[in-house]
């Protein structure tokens, strides 16, 4: 590398000799010590650039994790002296790798990708250079680029396996399948395959075969299949079989597809793509419309499937989706009652799946019913002398409960599934799960405080159960008690830690949810999208985490896995756990942006008084912690603290909306096939006043789901909108060519049809906003948010309170009216209770729990 | 219960139901490791709505000695509350035994359970048919006492043979 | 009746291994098994057979225990008291019972006179005995002090203790206690009028002694008939051959 150095770079004997101890020193981790000779060569050379990176690279190296107060000038200073090493020596490759491996460690993989090809270019056959530009190339998804340096190091590295074998995975991510395979034949030709372990050869022929079936070479891969079977290479447990089974029928070898399939079965009876192989590979479609001579079959088959496997419920299950009539009676009767004789707790959620055929939920129903006054009068299902299980009664009241209750049923009867509860209850009081339902139901019913009461009780019944204690928490927050929640989740957290730094750092992503949820309802919006974000920076780790992997899976050969985790990061914020959190998130940044004075906050003066203490008090601690930091050197170093512990810096942004279209970016790419992005790319677009953008999504929208109603309503905004703006002629152009499309009638026809049409919840609501935007008459948009009271109309407390929230904004003076009747038909939903009345309801759900493992006092024993 | 071999997209749903049912929690890298190394013997449980409402996340002990036989261990296993009473700890316990055997040659698999862990021990002994073979002493974080338990294969193929 | 207590042998060889199986007798787990098939003649079959098990009593489900008591028995007891009956030595004679995994009943025990210089032999005392209502007459009342009589009489060494949260444990705390003598004697208090609880004692050998007046003061009557077993091994049917089983 430097046999000829350019004059700036070269160094006296003595100094140069220093620099390659600093070069040893930085790799025995002697910081200390390292830092003191590059100190001393720059001392005489301080334009020295590779040695300017170097104290770089060993000061940064040389900080705590995590960073404490006392490091962070200190990091600044290392990010400081790796660009100025640039500047002093652009053409040397170590500058360059330093600038890269800081930028790595801070995870800004494209600065990084961009240094080392930097690096790379003055030294190209520095083996690590190459590896960890391999690396990050791949994590960028630059996979050209990724596959040129693989081949680059084979060349370099002709006689390791990995080398080779690394280089087929670059060509299958670079989308070349049959330069893949001529690859692997080139590496089988040239190396043997002696030095691997048994599990690695295993590991390389399972991928290959991978290959094969892409690359729809079935027939290669068969036969590689079989020869790696007979010579013991591969088991054929498991996705071996399954990869064979797959080769047969894409070959078309339905009969010994079928056999292949059997065989899977034999492994694991417990597997439904196995059952739904089987049974298309017996020629039966599964997603086509079945004709009753198929149903028949297949059932014919699935019975004789539960006759050889007992021991699995599936095709007992199965059978339940494809039967119909009489035939599903007898045969859901058999499956609930056997559940039921078990106790079964996840029956209901089992069964429940067929639910979305309304005569198979009503056929359900009867069935529980009937079991539930036999089992009342005779205590015994079955006609001879025997009893059933006491059990068993108990769990016919907890299905009925839950059906009764189920959100799908038009009419949800709460009473009668509390009161099944309640018998229940007093059968057997001991059993967490009826607490459980009975919280759910209540939930239900939008009575969440008691919910919450109901499953403290299951909770304190096995306090030590983490699962139930979860639950109760999550209760709490949903009733708005927050710190209630906290104080419960503590139980299970590190004693070190707050449970929310704790919950955060094991990326408990229910939690962040919840607790963002709770925190946006009680209207401390920074606190909730402090929780929002927390979400998506759990993603952006899920996301980091890969970048290890493609060097070690590599070298573990687990490609199979590896080429999954690399297509399963692509689309990882398809993920609920990202997708309801950004979206949350992005509505709040619209408020923000709405009404910036929603970020002010509005603190009586008590409340001011109580936040100044508070502050000055974390000042002090501050002070006192940089002071002692400063004294006692790397002892008492704290950790840096958390900049904005009340998200208040996140909620008073400058740009909401690039915040809010920040999270968007993903969804537009990820979960593009979902309406509620483009629903959400609307309502920002809009604003950012984008309007193509916005009609795009708009249209988006359409294709996805024409009918629906905060699409209809966005239609007439975008109209309203449009129509008053000053547009350049080309955008007007556009819109005036494309808006017919979306809006087929004049804006009050289509208003007014909305309005009369509405009778979900979600369509009233929307109905009511389009109209209000068409004519912005108030009394027709609160006549048609009192819908949401009317009887025939399912009760929705979700869209009630959004209502309540939107007259709130634009008609002050009706709340009182709505919030009236919805209370009428929600009697007893939370939201609606006046808070003298919240007052003496929680006293008697304090008691209730009081009571209820017996009052606390001495016994009555002498 | 769908049972089926774990794969990368149900990382996310095993590290949810860890959270959700067991006091030994790990992040998600944890979970990526296991699933890139040993990617054939963790198993999930799955309800018809997709979620993930049982796992068992194992591995083989690395780098065995040329004289010890392959090991398995279990890393964690849990089903969530509501989804007891259906044999799926068991099920999925031999899914990936038998998973440990085919690709690994495992002798048997080994496990920790806390020593206070009386309802564990017993699932664990009872249940799924293992036993203590050692004590670890201070092996948890909080410093209380592990016992190995473990299971042979051989002998549950004997069982079978003479059934 | 037999617990699942003795250790099968290993089958195996640890020849080459680190560590050597220990003995597991003091290791019972937190379940055992119960067969009720044999005592319940002359009733109602239940059908399908439900798994029967006891369970110690732990912090965990001390709140379960609670309940039981507090729906099945018309007395409070106090934190104390619960602490107090999950004393390890009491481990084998406190459990709850799980009918097909729910908990149906209870008993809560202590002893008396264990000391070498006390006048009365070594005692089992029962303190509460509680079966839901919807379990009674399935023979789990029974199988309960059956199974608390007959840990008296073999006493085994108490399971570890377990370590508390606030980390204060020091080893002494942690030290598992020397094994219990052999307890041949029981005694329960019956309320007077209760004739039921009075002839289920009496059925497993149980007689009258005398009675105490004023032993509940929050419910009435407020006497409690004394009810003593002078000789459990025999109540078992076992007084030749202590280790035979039922």
């Amino acid at each position: 590398m430097a046999h000829s150095a350019p004059k700036h770079r070269q160094l006296p004997d003595k100094e140069s000799k220093l620099f390659r101890e600093l070069l040893t020193q930085y790799e025995l981790k002697q910081y200390k010590k390292g830092i003191k000779a590059a100190d001393t060569i720059l001392k005489k050379f301080p334009n020295h650039g590779e040695t300017l990176a170097l104290k770089a690279l060993t000061l940064h190296s040389s900080l705590p994790e995590p960073l404490t107060v006392s490091a962070v000038p200190k990091k600044e200073e290392a990010e400081n002296m790796a660009r100025l090493a640039i500047k002093k020596d652009i053409t040397s490759h170590i500058t360059w790798h330093v600038l890269g491996i800081l930028a790595k460690s801070r995870k800004d993989w494209d600065e990084a990708s961009r240094a080392f090809a930097m690096a790379r270019k003055q030294d190209p056959d520095n083996i690590p250079l190459i590896r960890d530009s391999i690396a990050l190339l791949t994590h960028t998804r630059q996979y050209p680029a990724a596959l040129a340096a693989r081949h680059h190091y084979l060349l370099l590295r002709p006689q390791i396996r990995s080398s080779w074998l690394a280089l087929v995975i670059a060509h299958q991510l670079n989308g070349d399948l049959d330069e893949a395979l001529k690859v692997f034949e080139d590496y089988q030709t040239t190396l043997k395959e002696e030095g691997a372990t048994g599990p690695e050869k295993s590991q390389i022929l399972l991928h290959i075969l991978r290959i094969y079936i892409e690359a729809g070479k079935d027939q290669e891969g068969l036969e590689k299949l079989r020869q790696g079977v007979r010579d013991g290479v591969i088991s054929p447990r498991g996705e071996c079989t399954l990869l064979k089974a797959q080769m047969l029928a894409n070959l078309g070898r339905q009969e010994d597809a079928l056999q292949t399939y059997q065989e899977l079965l034999e492994q694991n009876s417990d597997n439904l793509e196995y059952y739904k192989g089987y049974l298309q590979k017996k020629g039966i479609g599964l997603n086509a419309e079945l004709t009753d001579d198929s149903r028949s079959k297949i059932l014919d088959t699935l019975s004789s499937f539960a006759e050889i496997f007992p021991r699995s419920a599936a095709p007992r299950r199965l059978a339940l989706d494809y039967s119909t009539g009489d035939k599903f009676r007898e045969l859901a009767r058999a499956y609930i009652v056997k559940g039921l004789e078990r106790g079964v707790p996840s029956l209901f959620v089992d069964v429940k799946g067929v639910y979305t055929d309304a005569e198979k939920m009503k056929i359900v129903g009867e069935i529980v019913e009937e079991i539930v006054g036999k089992l009342e009068k005779d205590a015994s299902l079955s006609n001879d002398d025997s009893i059933s299980p006491p059990t068993m009664l108990l769990w016919a009241y907890y299905y009925l409960s839950l059906h009764l209750s189920y959100p799908l049923q038009t009419s949800p009867n709460y009473p009668r599934s509390l009161d099944l509860l309640n018998k229940a209850i007093e059968h057997t009081p001991t059993l967490p799960e009826l607490y459980m339902a009975k919280a759910m139901v209540l939930k239900r019913s939008g009575d969440l405080l008691n919910a919450a009461y109901e499953m403290e009780k299951a909770r304190l019944l096995d306090g030590q159960d983490r699962f139930l204690n979860g639950k109760s928490a999550k209760y709490w927050l949903r009733a708005g008690e927050i710190k209630k929640a906290e104080e419960l989740l503590a139980v299970f957290t590190k004693k070190d830690l707050s449970p929310v730094q704790d919950l955060t750092d094991l990326q408990c992503l229910w939690f962040l949810q919840e607790e963002g949820d709770a925190y946006r309802k009680e209207g401390n919006l920074a606190m909730a999208l402090k929780r929002y974000q927390a979400l998506a920076t759990v993603f952006q780790d899920y996301e980091d985490d890969q970048y290890d992997f493609h060097t070690y899976c590599m070298r573990r050969m687990t490609f199979g896995a590896y080429v999954s985790l690399m297509r399963y990061e692509d689309q990882l914020r398809s993920h609920p756990g990202y997708f309801n959190g950004a979206l949350a998130a992005i509505e709040i940044y619209t408020q923000v942006f709405d009404d910036p004075s929603i970020t002010e906050e509005n603190f009586s003066p008590e409340e001011e008084a109580e936040r100044k203490k508070q502050a000055k008090k974390a000042q002090k601690a501050e002070a006192k912690a940089k002071k002692a930091a400063a004294t006692s050197g790397e002892k008492n170093d704290p950790p840096v603290p958390d900049a904005d512990p009340t998200g208040i810096q996140l909620l008073k942004t400058e740009t909401p909306i690039d915040d809010a279209l920040k999270l968007w970016r993903p969804l537009e790419r990820l979960a593009a096939e979902r309406v509620e992005t483009w629903l959400s790319g609307y309502e920002i677009f809009i604003r950012k006043k984008i309007y193509l953008a916005a009609l795009k999504a708009l249209k988006s929208a359409q294709s996805i789901a024409p009918s629906d109603p905060q699409l209809q309503y966005q239609i007439l905004h975008f109209q309203k909108s449009t129509s008053s703006a000053e547009l350049p002629e080309s955008v007007k152009a556009v819109i005036n060519s494309e808006l017919p499309s979306l809006l087929t009638t004049t804006p009050e026809e289509l208003s007014q049809s909305l309005g009369g049409n509405a009778k979900s919840p979600e369509e009233i609501y929307y109905a009511a906003r389009g109209v209000f935007e068409v004519n912005g008459d108030k009394q027709q948009m609160k006549e048609t948010l009192l819908k949401l009271g009317d009887e025939g109309v399912t009760p929705n407390i979700k869209y009630m309170e959004k209502s309540v929230q939107l007259l709130k904004i634009i008609s002050p003076e009706d709340v009182e009216e709505v919030q009236k009747k919805y209370r009428a038909r929600c009697p007893s939903a939370w939201v609606f209770t006046p808070s003298t009345e919240k007052e003496t309801k929680r006293r008697d759900f304090e008691g209730g729990l009081e009571g209820f493992q017996g009052e606390r006092y001495e016994e009555g024993k002498k | 219960m769908d049972i089926r071999q774990a794969t990368i997209d149900d990382l996310i749903g095993m590290q949810n139901a860890n959270l959700l049912n067991l006091p030994e929690n790990y992040t998600f890298k944890y979970y990526l490791y296991h699933a890139l190394t040993w990617p054939e013997l963790s198993y999930v449980a799955v309800d018809p709505r997709g979620r993930i409402v049982g796992y068992i996340l194992a591995k083989m002990e690395d780098e065995p000695s040329p004289n010890t036989e392959p090991s398995g261990h279990v890393t964690s296993i849990s089903v969530l509350r509501p989804y007891r009473r259906l044999g799926l700890a068991n099920k999925l316990m031999k899914q990936s035994q038998e998973a440990m055997v085919a690709h690994y040659k495992a002798s048997h698999i080994t496990l920790h359970v806390r020593k206070s862990n009386r309802a564990a021990i017993s699932l664990y002994r009872d249940t799924l048919g293992f036993e203590v073979h050692a004590m670890e002493k201070g092996y948890y974080a909080d410093g209380e006492d592990a016992y190995g338990m473990r299971y042979l294969f051989n002998k549950k193929s004997e069982v079978e043979s003479t059934a | 009746m037999s617990k699942t207590a003795s250790t099968p042998t290993p089958t195996y060889s640890t020849a080459g291994t680190v560590s050597a199986p220990i003995d597991l007798s003091g290791l019972k787990g937190e379940h055992t098994k119960l067969d009720l098939s044999s005592s319940s003649k002359g009733k109602k079959v239940v059908k399908p057979n439900v798994k029967v098990t006891l369970t110690s009593l732990t912090v965990n489900n001390s709140g379960t225990l609670r309940r039981m008591n507090s729906v099945v028995i018309p007395i409070v007891y106090s934190d104390k008291f619960y602490k107090e009956v999950r004393d390890p030595l009491l481990d084998d004679v406190n459990k709850l019972i799980y009918y097909a995994d729910i908990p149906v009943g209870a008993i809560c025990c202590k002893f008396d006179n264990l000391s070498k210089g006390s006048k009365q032999p070594p005692t089992l005392v029962i303190l509460t005995l509680a079966i839901l209502a919807p379990y009674r007459s399935l023979n789990l009342g029974t199988s309960l002090l059956l199974s608390s009589l007959k840990a008296a009489l073999h006493p085994t060494t108490p399971p570890p203790p377990i370590p508390s949260d606030n980390k204060t444990n020091t080893r002494a705390s942690l030290t598992v206690a020397a094994p219990r003598v052999k307890v041949n004697r029981a005694l329960a208090h019956v309320q007077v009028g209760n004739e039921d609880a009075k002839r289920f004692y009496e059925r497993l050998g149980f007689k009258e002694v005398g009675i105490e007046e004023n032993y509940y003061s929050k419910v009435e009557p407020h006497g409690a008939i004394i009810m003593v077993c002078e000789d459990i091994a025999k109540s078992l049917g076992e007084s030749e051959q202590p280790n035979g089983s039922s």
